[in-house]
């Protein structure tokens, strides 16, 4: 950004939106965060692993043996050629099973991460953009609702919206909110002290400008780190949920249902519960590395709100 | 000291009041006829009205709340639909095993955790400390819950080592209680001890490249003491507060570790009144919690405000 003295006009600032310049410090500050973490092979590694894990999640279906549905007469039978990792406790393909699964579980984590990102954003930036009363009474409400196990107010949700795929996913995402907004709150209030909001307040830019250009850059990375671990803990949210028998319902599967059903069955075949609780934690443990390894690429973020704010069991 | 715990008890108050209105709300929003469950399948139109009269069931949702949080005060939390007992003996029934659970819990995780964290961090580097980097990792992402189911089939359906299933009371019988706690205890305790170690870690390394330490060192004192004086002490400030935090955590994942093994606790309570419809049980397992939590995280603040007097005077 080439500096112009003597000028600092609102009007400038629009033009400086529209040339380059800002275009290409944003994509030089981008591409080191990109080296930097492509240098490192873990993460990397990480990276193809979810990569791998969403294909099958939005594949899955299209690519499975058999049916959601289709049963056969051997149950919890050992893998073979014709059910590469066996028959489950009713008779289902547990190879099938599980690609229609991921594609459930997988959609629900992500669409609950993303929907409580947003809103809890929302929140964050309001509350922490206009201060005041405003504020104070929005920050008490969010610690009203921290001060709730995760898991039961979880459950609580669900004893409204009834039990299923869909409003486990709503409750997971209200679960999700009010980590965000404290998170986008505290960013937003250090990002209120920087020279150039106050420099842009100055010149008179107006406040959804300001947040947009000014401050929506400036927490941008602890929000991209804190989406990634909230992706692992809905991951694992959702599993619980399954287990619990409060997410999808039969005919439907999820991973987490596949672990409740699988559980009734432990004592003579382990491999039920086994398949995919290794998938949650594979997919769950590559994105806390992927969060990790974003963290340090991008200098910021916090690590105490990712890990206790939501109901990790 | 006084001052801190006055200030801080004061701040809860407004928390408290938005708690107790969540919760009765979403009683509210549950719905179902309240007066029809108190009163039984068999009764008359007469007996329901009488019912009605009594809880206050035909007054606005603002009405009922005030009934609702003037019992709460008085320590009634209404009538089970369920069990047609007050709810608050039931909780007293329920909460001591979810708190056993919990604390032996705790108990696990700074047994395991703290020497993790100790070793990794005074070795920070080494080979053990990247070795033990990794497993804290796994441990801190995987499902708790998953892990210990595989716990109930390795070490009691397999090895017959502990009961896979009940609880004893303390009171009862300690060893029994010990032998049949320690199982969900561990599954609890899985999902926590690696942050543990992990912020321990973090603190050494970090307190250990601060001034005053090398200061130490020039002035020619053992590295066990320094290590163990002065280093872990200051380590140990940010570690007391994330145990504290663990808490809502913890009571979070009770909830499932109680269905693996079958325990009677909150969990438990809280996922049967789910299936009954029986909002009065589900707000007093919400309320009872959140004051649990609330509570545990002012003891954490004032631990914290008396070992680091910075805190304490600002």
């Amino acid at each position: 950004m080439t500096i112009r003295p003597g000028r600092v006009t609102p009007d400038m600032l629009e033009e400086e939106e529209a040339s380059d310049d800002l275009g290409a410090a944003q994509a030089y500050g981008l591409r080191r965060v990109f080296t930097r973490f492509g240098h490192r092979k873990l993460a990397m590694a990480a990276t193809a692993v979810v990569a791998i894990g969403i294909i099958l999640a939005v594949i899955g279906p299209d690519i499975a043996p058999y049916g959601l549905e289709q049963t056969f007469p051997s149950y919890n039978a050992p893998p073979s050629l014709h059910h590469l990792l066996g028959t489950d406790s009713i008779g289902h393909d547990e190879l099938s099973q599980l690609l229609y699964a991921m594609r459930s579980s997988v959609f629900s984590a992500g669409f609950a991460a993303i929907l409580g990102a947003v809103v809890g954003t929302l929140i964050g930036v309001i509350s922490g953009y206009a201060g005041g009363a405003l504020d104070w009474g929005v920050m008490r409400c969010i610690d009203a609702l921290m001060s709730f196990p995760g898991l039961l107010l979880i459950i609580a949700l669900i004893g409204v919206m009834g039990t299923g795929l869909f409003p486990a996913t709503i409750a997971l995402a209200i679960s999700f909110v009010p980590g965000f907004a404290r998170l986008v709150r505290g960013e937003v209030l250090e990002a209120r002290q920087r020279v150039f909001v106050a420099a842009a307040k100055v010149t008179g830019v107006p406040s959804h400008r300001i947040v947009r250009k000014h401050i929506v850059p400036t927490i941008l990375p602890s929000f991209i780190v804190q989406l990634c671990l909230t992706l692992g803990l809905a991951l694992i949210a959702e599993g619980a949920l399954g287990f619990l028998g409060l997410g999808s319902q039969p005919p439907q599967t999820s991973l987490g249902q596949m672990l409740q059903t699988g559980f009734s069955v432990i004592n003579t075949t382990v491999r039920l519960v086994l398949i995919p609780g290794l998938v949650i934690t594979v997919l769950a443990t590559s994105l806390n590395v992927i969060a990790d390894a974003l963290r340090d690429s991008l200098g910021r973020g916090s690590e105490v709100v990712g890990l206790l704010a939501g109901p990790k069991a | 000291m006084l001052h801190v715990v006055t200030r801080r008890l004061l701040s809860l108050v407004p928390v408290i009041f938005l708690v107790t209105l969540v919760a009765f709300f979403l009683q509210v929003l549950m719905g179902g006829n309240a007066a029809l469950a108190l009163a039984g399948m068999n009764a008359t139109p007469a007996e329901i009205a009488q019912i009605q009269q009594q809880e206050h069931l035909s007054e606005p949702p603002y009405v009922r709340y005030w009934y609702w949080l003037d019992g709460a005060v008085h320590g009634h939390l209404g009538i089970s639909y369920a069990t047609q007992r007050p709810v608050t003996s039931e909780l007293a029934h329920y909460f001591p095993v979810t708190a056993s659970l919990t604390i032996a819990a705790l108990v696990l995780i700074v047994v395991i955790g703290v020497p993790l964290g100790i070793l990794q961090g005074m070795r920070a580097g080494s080979a053990v400390d990247k070795g033990l980097l990794g497993f804290v990792s796994v441990a801190i992402s995987a499902p708790g819950f998953w892990v210990g189911t595989m716990l109930v089939f390795l070490l009691a359906v397999k090895v017959k080592l502990f009961p896979a299933l009940g609880y004893v009371p303390f009171q009862q019988s300690p060893v029994e209680w010990a032998t049949h706690i320690f199982l969900p205890a561990l599954t609890l305790a899985l999902g926590g001890f690696g942050i543990i170690a992990r912020f321990l870690r973090t603190g050494i390394v970090g307190v250990s490249n601060e001034d005053f330490v090398r200061a130490l060192h020039a002035r020619g004192l053992s590295k066990r003491r320094i290590s163990y004086k002065h280093v872990l002490k200051n380590a140990s400030l940010s570690t007391i507060t994330i145990l504290g935090l663990n808490i809502g955590y913890l009571l979070s994942g009770a909830v499932i570790v109680e269905q693996i093994f079958t325990l009677p606790g909150m969990g438990t309570y809280a996922l049967t009144s789910i299936q009954t419809r029986d909002s009065p049980a589900i707000e007093g397992v919400i309320l009872t919690t959140a004051i649990v939590i609330m509570l545990v995280n002012l003891l954490t603040d004032v631990t914290y405000s008396y070992l680091n007097p910075k805190v304490r005077l600002s």
